[in-house]
């Protein structure tokens, strides 16, 4: 085990947090404001993964598939909460699971009836291809530096709308107390529209960025769906700062974690045990911090306390 | 041994303010003793202390010869306290005979049965059919706590109070906000309970302390000026002196 | 008259019988189709304990379904190839004997369901939910990563396991032992659901106040109900092991959770016979719209919907309703 492993994989794990901060900023705002379970965010991110797949076999560029991903994302995040979502908000969180574990069956087998079973692919565009010394003597992919790049800009300007915008003080506003910011005259049905296209949109980029790295296929927003749960569980529901700290350490805790425990295992014993039973340690790894955490803290690092 | 209450020598300061000024007080059995004085007098401190909610500065309070001064109030209401109306709260979508039984599976520690049947009548139906017809609630017995009157509710949460096998009950304005006639209605079931269970009343309408109450004691600046039947307390002149403000 | 009561010996009734016109007229499908309703609707019983009842929210209840599968599966394939599972405290090769087998089910998932309330009660309201879906997961990624069963494919046994010199690969005899343990499960679970403890678990997913002023420790109660609960989704899992005679980590997937809430969400939430109706309806679903397009979810996913949206108190109520307004 080299340094240089070592360092590669941090900024893995850094990246793969990024990713996971686009996907659970949306979720934590979601149900910190509307006090909606939405899992078919993951949906939301699988839809952004194929319109950048579809784009980029169409016109073959990169960025126009970047563009799609995130307003198509968030065109259908908006029709989905004007024609379904918004009747959930009153209801209670078994009724929000249900409609939206629904959602997730139904925009996965309609993707699957539009583009078939098989994996698609996107290419990384010319500019980002390859790699870069960061450190002296260390290479890193181009493409990956971008990702991390991006999920840094949306962190920066969701801090800011959050803390410095007009639009933050509402979100703020709604996550204390509901009626009082329509007492206020804030058109909320409008504000909570507009969030949900944003967390919509978020999920969608994150969808065609990591696509790009891995495969495009049904099935692909699940997994990182219950990541970003456990991200927003860990960081407190409904606190950007928490999730942004959370994505981050569930980032690099999994990277870290896989990569670190079979080779510290192999010291103590044979490779191949060493192999099977550090990725199933190193798999759990992130779940098991979560209940350490939420033994600790059971309303997450951030969280309000409970009443 | 018919002292169930017993307070002595209670005193509690505030900084300068002096909410309890050694008060001295019991409840007996079968009695209904109420607890009147003007806003500010140190009603709610006085009973805050005897729930265990803020701790006395000196004197003891005595459930049935049991020291409880230093008890936290789950304490307390295990030892037989029982308040109606800031603490308990009805399921509403329980009926009101679910609602009783409930409380009497937790009085008897009965929640690890799983076998026995609530539904068939055998299971303590005895003992809550006459909390219900107590508190005259017998005939709406699976009437869901939801579609209650306000005042039905109250009786409701008196039948809950006793389904927990009390040593006494605290009731605090128990009238507030009812009609005249469930007012009169209540009066008949306070008169009835007390012969099982003494009740400790706080409660700002005259008419109902005088008709009711057995003994009234009177608090006026954090201090007993009086205590005694209602003609007693009608005809006492500190009583006259310190509501209205003449001899 | 139509009651609740009525609906649901009439469907228990009517699978038996279906079972046995299904054997004289030599449709062994339609056998095993019935004991998949059986063992899904065991399974949402199981949940329907703590979720119906007691407002608890455990979207992972896959994890005992498939624990119970691994449990039963590891047995029976190491008996079949005389195998030793282990060698301390005592030499021990596995058992193709379903008692041991369902003992050790049992033992495993009331371990299991022990430890995971335990800790998620701790929470409450949407972290309850994520933090059972948490270890759920946990579980399916370590089965996924775990080589020696298989991994990511699962394994097969090649026989079921045997039950007093009974022939369990006839498939009407097997079907008859699911349903002797869904008339058991029926039977503990509207026992309990009737009894004391059954009114306590019912009053806390009401108002945990009030449960506590009358000297109840609602965390206590809710606790047995998830043991319960674990242990009896863990049987279904055995059995569907059993039925299939292979195991894989989809047993303990998350769409494995979603599909039980499904199951107890069309029959009617809180109702002892709910699941029952639901997973019957489910697998007749999927069995006539999968006729026609392989994308039958999408439709499941719009009746879901609809149900959630307009019809609340699923085929039950919806059937109670009606008779009402009639």
């Amino acid at each position: 085990m080299t340094a240089e492993l070592l360092i590669e994989q941090f900024l893995n794990g850094l990246q793969f947090g990024f990713m996971l901060f686009l996907m659970s900023a949306g979720l934590t705002l979601i149900f910190g404001v509307m006090g909606l379970i939405n899992l078919a965010h993951g949906s939301l991110y699988m839809i952004g993964a194929f319109s950048a797949a579809a784009t980029f076999a169409f016109f073959n560029s990169f960025w126009l598939s970047l563009l799609a991903s995130f307003s198509c994302a968030a065109i259908v995040g908006i029709v989905v909460e004007k024609t379904i979502i918004r009747k959930l908000y009153n209801r209670d969180h078994l009724d929000q699971v249900l409609v939206t574990f629904a959602l997730i069956l139904f925009f996965s087998e309609l993707v699957r009836w539009i583009f078939g079973a098989f994996p698609l692919y996107l290419d990384v565009p010319e500019l980002l291809n390859g790699s870069i010394e960061v450190f002296s003597g260390i290479y890193y992919s181009k493409y990956r530096l971008f990702i991390i790049f991006v999920g840094l800009i949306i962190a920066v300007f969701l801090f800011f709308l959050i803390g410095k915008t007009n639009l933050g003080i509402q979100i703020r506003a709604g996550q204390h107390d509901r009626e009082m910011i329509s007492a206020l005259g804030v058109d909320i049905s409008k504000l909570y529209t507009l969030l949900f296209g944003i967390g919509a949109a978020l999920a969608g980029l994150a969808g065609a960025l990591i696509g790009t790295i891995q495969s495009v296929e049904v099935g692909m927003g699940e997994p990182i769906l219950i990541l970003a749960f456990v991200i927003i569980v860990i960081g407190g529901i409904g606190s950007i700062k928490g999730a942004f700290i959370a994505s981050l350490l569930v980032g690099l805790v999994d990277t870290i974690g896989r990569f670190l425990i079979p080779s510290v295992l192999q010291t103590v014993t044979n490779p191949s045990d060493a192999m099977s039973v550090g990725s199933a340690i190193g798999s759990m790894l992130i779940y098991i911090l979560m209940a350490i955490i939420l033994i600790l803290k059971p309303t997450g690092l951030y969280g309000k306390q409970l009443s | 041994m018919n002292k169930i209450l017993k307070i002595v020598n209670l005193k509690k300061n505030f900084g300068a303010i002096t909410a309890s000024n050694d008060i001295n007080f019991c409840l007996e059995k079968g009695e209904i003793h109420a607890l009147i004085g003007p806003n500010g007098a140190g009603k709610s401190t006085l009973i805050k202390q005897i729930m265990g909610e803020i701790k006395q500065d000196s004197g003891e309070i005595i459930l049935s010869g049991i020291n409880i001064s230093n008890l936290k109030t789950e304490d307390r209401i295990h030892l037989g306290f029982a308040r109606s109306f800031q603490i308990t709260d009805v399921i509403s979508d329980f009926t009101i005979f679910q609602n009783v039984l409930l409380a009497k599976i937790g009085k008897e520690k009965t929640f690890y049965n799983f076998y026995s049947s609530i539904d068939s009548s055998e299971f303590a139906l005895e003992q809550i059919k006459s909390i219900l017809l107590k508190i005259d609630l017998w005939d709406k017995k699976e009437t869901p706590a939801s579609l209650l009157s306000h005042g039905e509710r109250r009786q409701l949460e008196i039948g809950i109070a006793l389904a927990l096998d009390p040593k006494l009950i605290l009731l605090d304005e128990p009238m507030a906000g009812l009609s005249l006639d469930k007012i009169e209605k209540m009066k008949v079931i306070f008169n009835q309970i007390k012969n099982d269970v003494p009740i400790l009343l706080i409660e700002h309408n005259m008419d109902v302390v005088f008709s009711i109450a057995n003994r009234i004691s009177v608090l006026v600046n954090g201090k007993i000026i009086a205590s005694g039947s209602s003609s007693e307390i009608k005809s006492n002149l500190d009583v006259r002196k310190a509501y209205l403000g003449t001899a | 008259m139509m009651s609740e009561k009525n609906i649901s010996y009439i469907s228990l009734v009517s699978i038996f019988l279906i079972a046995i016109f299904s054997e004289y007229f030599n449709e062994p499908y339609l056998i095993t189709l019935l004991s998949r309703i059986i063992i899904f609707s065991i399974a949402a019983i199981g949940l329907n304990l703590v979720l119906g009842f007691g407002n608890l929210i455990s979207f992972g209840h896959a994890a005992f379904f498939g624990l119970g599968g691994y449990v039963s599966g590891i047995l029976a394939i190491h008996a079949f190839n005389s195998e030793l599972l282990i060698s301390w405290p005592f030499l021990f090769n596995g058992s193709n004997n379903s008692i041991i087998i369902w003992l050790f089910t049992i033992l495993f998932c009331s371990l299991l369901a022990l430890l995971v309330g335990a800790l998620s009660l701790r929470t409450s309201g949407v972290y309850f939910i994520m933090i059972t879906l948490a270890f759920a997961q946990m579980l399916y990624y370590f089965a996924i990563s775990w080589p020696s069963y298989g991994g990511e494919d699962g394994f097969s046994i090649y026989v079921r396991s045997t039950l007093f010199g009974i022939n369990t690969m006839k498939g009407l005899n097997f079907f008859f032992i699911c349903f002797f343990w869904l008339l058991i499960i029926l039977f503990i679970t509207s026992k309990v659901v009737n009894s004391p403890f059954g009114l306590a678990l019912r009053a806390t997913r009401f108002n945990l106040t009030r449960v506590r002023s009358v000297g109840i420790n609602p965390f206590r109660i809710q606790l047995i109900a998830f043991v319960l609960s674990g242990a009896i989704t863990g049987i279904a899992g055995s059995l569907y092991v059993d039925l299939n005679r292979f195991v894989s980590p989809s047993l303990l997937s998350w769409q494995m959770s979603g599909e039980f809430i499904v199951f107890i969400l069309i029959g009617g939430l809180g109702r002892i016979y709910g699941p029952l109706i639901g997973a019957a309806f489910f697998v007749a679903f999927e069995q006539f719209f999968g006729s026609y397009t392989e994308h039958w979810q999408i439709f499941l996913g719009i009746i879901i919907i609809s149900t959630v949206l307009f019809a609340k108190g699923g085929i039950i109520g919806f059937m109670l309703k009606y008779q009402k307004n009639e």
